[in-house]
């Protein structure tokens, strides 16, 4: 595909309100790191972050917390500084969003604290604040929010990057947000993360968090130079490898990381002697220094280079760390002109997720479109190789996986699922045997609901408590297993899935979401092969308050279901050898973007996924794991029949206003 | 002197707290906690620590004393008795 151009960021950070604060606080040497607020830092072992500036509330409605807000002011920046009017009638702007936990700190306030009262949507779902952004600035492009931890806008940014390809925006705004709630800063303490390192000087280095809310405006470079706008950078290349070994702790030797950096290397068709500067995140923390000390001693063997962080000055942001790393480097080519050279920004996550960015100046010399970026010709088919089903897992589970999953720890009930439906479908792919221990060594794209409401709701309870205990009372699970990501993360673990391990988070739509981003990884051969799934979970502890946000009927009983699909990139010259049911299109929009693909604007015959879950309660219907169900369902129906059917079949999520619409064919 | 009572106080903790697929009886008192005994990785140790402050009331904070206690099952239940966390 083309390549990128930035036109434009916004950002609050502890720095202060606009990029231009960070700007100045990284040339000064300014560190923005304090005592946090009581209200967040009582009973914690740490208790120094980053915070923002309190956004002004006093014109904002009730239920505007502070991370809306937050990403209000940023996005706003970006736009005015990429001299877009997003109301202009001719140019549509999308929206790809990053969370870890959005806005947490409303959910937990109006759950137990101070704002209780009736949840809305966000208050179950706090990862919508990403929705309720692109709702309020009227974006009349696609919108996609995903959560994974640290590198989750990185995610968006691949998803911003496929929605430009696909001409379905002519600019996206694609950022992320992560706030310091209790929630937040008690995970992190209970994870013992936050203890900094020491160098070989003696001088120790902390490593803190810090809120943050980044923007940054991307448009192909041809558009960008047609209507005259300024490029502040190239986006030439971007990766994402998981390590796949850890439900947390990265890979010490930097495996994946290394992976992620020789993928960009080769998407932006540049060489490491190419590279002027390197930004990184996290490498204060005791377990990223070793794995980054490692990677880049192998990487930069002949021309050793200095890295950067803005962490010193304003913490580490989290999930807005992936387009942070775009924004500093851009500034990098602001603050010296002499330096020539691509700026690369590594990012890392959870569950040893590795990100990295190659940003390059808008004057330079692009040699021409790599291979590796260049999209395949023809496209590929993508073939659905393996279906898994799981609403229950089997007792033998952790047995399955030898060398990868310790045997004797128990799974938790999402993850569980996940990876029974996730091991199912690989092993019908030929991809993986039971108890082999080889890695499947693909991606996987994951749309969950509502799964991490409850051990929310657990963790957040404890939190509540009054004292200064509560800060510790909970452990490091009760927190990861709230993190959405985690089920991906800890199934990618056993299961060897070191590729891509993207979380999509937009309630019912999440499968869709989820399976639209994977066929598209696959037709741009960005991947070969990808497990797409989808998780659903109401339990005992969600359902009222789902009931009292009208989600689930009252007196429903709990629901559980996990379903995947492997997906496989296949050569459409050998056509008449592909016995697979094919995806060919799959689109998501919501009011006020209209399908851009013509078969789906022309409304052609269409099925409703809830019309073929016939035995499931209604208010299940909608949501992400039955919306997967109803596909595979009707290609059970249909698979064996005398001719090729095509078939386009339409999911609805009500509380999102959102219609996801995928095209499928039982063979080619 | 630590009793049976005891010992298998701490092997329910340890199966309640880091979700051991095995019965409290099923576990040996020489079995180590990490590598081949219970497999148990650097963040079940954190996980541990947690689990011990809350459960028994003891803070474990220097990471030397930790590696010896954390050695076996046995060497746990001795730290926590003479800590005062079992009676």
């Amino acid at each position: 595909m083309g390549r990128l151009a930035l036109t434009g960021f916004g950002l609050v950070s502890a720095a202060g309100i606009g990029v231009n604060a960070l700007r100045h606080a990284l040339i000064h040497n300014e560190k923005h790191l304090g005592p946090l607020p009581p209200e967040v830092a009582r009973g914690m072992a740490v208790r120094e972050g980053g915070s923002i500036p309190n956004p002004d509330r006093s014109k904002a409605s009730p239920h505007a917390d502070r991370a809306f807000l937050a990403c209000r002011l940023a996005a706003e920046e970006a736009l005015g500084h990429a001299n877009l009017d997003k109301d202009e009638r001719d140019r549509t702007i999308g929206f790809a969003f990053g969370t870890a936990l959005g806005s947490m700190e409303l959910a937990q306030e109006t759950l137990f604290g101070a704002r209780r009262g009736k949840p809305d949507l966000v208050t179950v779902a706090p990862q919508l604040v990403g929705d309720r952004l692109a709702r309020d600035l009227n974006l009349r492009g696609p919108a996609t929010t995903f959560s994974a931890t640290c590198v989750s806008s990185l995610y968006a940014l691949e998803q911003a990057a496929q929605d430009l390809e696909l001409a379905r925006a002519d600019a996206m705004l694609c950022g992320g947000v992560d706030l310091l709630s209790r929630f937040m800063q008690a995970g992190f303490c209970l994870l013992g993360a936050l203890t900094g390192v020491t160098s070989s000087r003696g001088e120790s280095r902390p490593f803190l968090l810090g809120e943050a809310a980044c923007f940054v405006v991307l448009e192909t470079l041809a558009k960008a130079k047609s209507r005259g706008a300024i490029v502040h950078g190239v986006l030439n290349g971007r990766a994402l490898r998981a390590d796949a070994l850890h439900p947390t702790a990265p890979d010490p030797e930097g495996k994946g990381m290394k992976r992620a950096i020789h993928a960009c290397l080769a998407d932006a068709g540049r060489k490491a002697t190419e590279i002027g500067s390197v930004s990184v995140t996290a490498n204060a923390s005791p377990l990223y220094q070793t794995m980054y000390g490692n990677v880049l001693a192998e990487i930069f063997e002949n021309s050793p280079i200095a890295i950067e962080s803005w962490e010193p000055a304003v913490g580490h942001v989290l999930a807005a760390s992936g387009v942070l790393g775009l924004v500093h480097s851009a500034l990098g080519f602001e603050r010296d002109s002499t330096r020539s050279g691509d700026a690369l920004a590594l990012t890392v996550g959870f569950g040893g997720q590795n990100g990295a960015t190659l940003l390059g100046r808008p004057e330079s010399e692009y040699p021409s479109i790599p291979r590796a970026r260049s999209k395949p010709t023809p496209l590929p088919i993508v073939g659905i190789s393996g279906i898994g089903v799981a609403s229950e897992a089997p007792r033998d589970l952790e047995d399955l996986f030898p060398g990868r999953w310790n045997p004797r720890r128990e799974l938790d009930r999402n993850t569980a699922l996940l990876l029974d439906a996730e091991r199912q479908a690989v092993t019908k792919a030929g991809w993986w045997t039971n108890g082999s221990g080889e890695p499947v060594s693909g991606g996987q794209v994951i749309g969950v609901d509502f799964a991490s409401l409850e051990p929310s709701l657990r963790f957040g309870r404890i939190l509540a408590e009054p004292g200064e205990s509560s800060g510790n009372a909970a452990s490091p699970s009760d927190f990861l297993f709230a993190l959405p990501s985690s089920p991906a993360a800890l199934a990618g673990v056993a299961l060897g899935l070191d590729r891509y391990q993207a979380t999509v988070t937009e309630l019912g739509m999440s499968g869709f979401q989820a399976l639209a981003h994977g066929a598209e990884l696959l037709r741009s051969g960005r991947l070969k092969r990808v497990v797409v799934a989808a998780l659903s979970h109401v339990g005992p502890e969600a359902l009222p308050v789902l009931d009292e946000l009208g989600i689930v009927a009252s007196g429903e009983e709990p629901f559980a279901l996990a379903v995947a699909l492997c997906l496989e990139a296949l050569d459409p010259t050998d056509a008449k050898s592909i016995k697979l049911p094919v995806l060919e299109e799959t689109e998501v929009w919501r009011p006020p973007s209209e399908p851009r693909s013509a078969r789906f604007a022309t409304k052609e015959p269409t099925l409703v996924t809830s019309s073929l879950l016939g035995d499931l309660p209604q208010c299940y219907r909608s949501l992400a794991a039955p919306s997967l169900l109803a596909l595979t369902k009707w290609i059970e129906t249909r698979l064996n029949g005398p001719h090729p059917t095509r078939q386009t079949i339409l999911h609805l999520e009500p509380r999102l206003e959102a219609v996801g619409a995928i095209t499928i064919m039982t063979r080619w | 002197m630590v009793t049976q009572a005891q010992t298998l106080d701490i092997k329910q903790m340890l199966v309640k707290h880091l979700r051991l697929r095995m019965n409290p009886e099923e576990i040996e008192d020489n079995t180590s906690l990490f590598g081949e005994g219970l497999g148990l990785d650097s963040i079940d140790a954190i996980e541990l620590v947690t689990v011990i402050e809350k459960v028994y009331g003891i803070v474990l904070s220097d990471e030397e004393e930790a590696k010896a206690v954390f050695r076996s099952v046995g060497t746990l239940t001795e730290y926590v008795v003479e800590h005062g966390g079992v009676s």
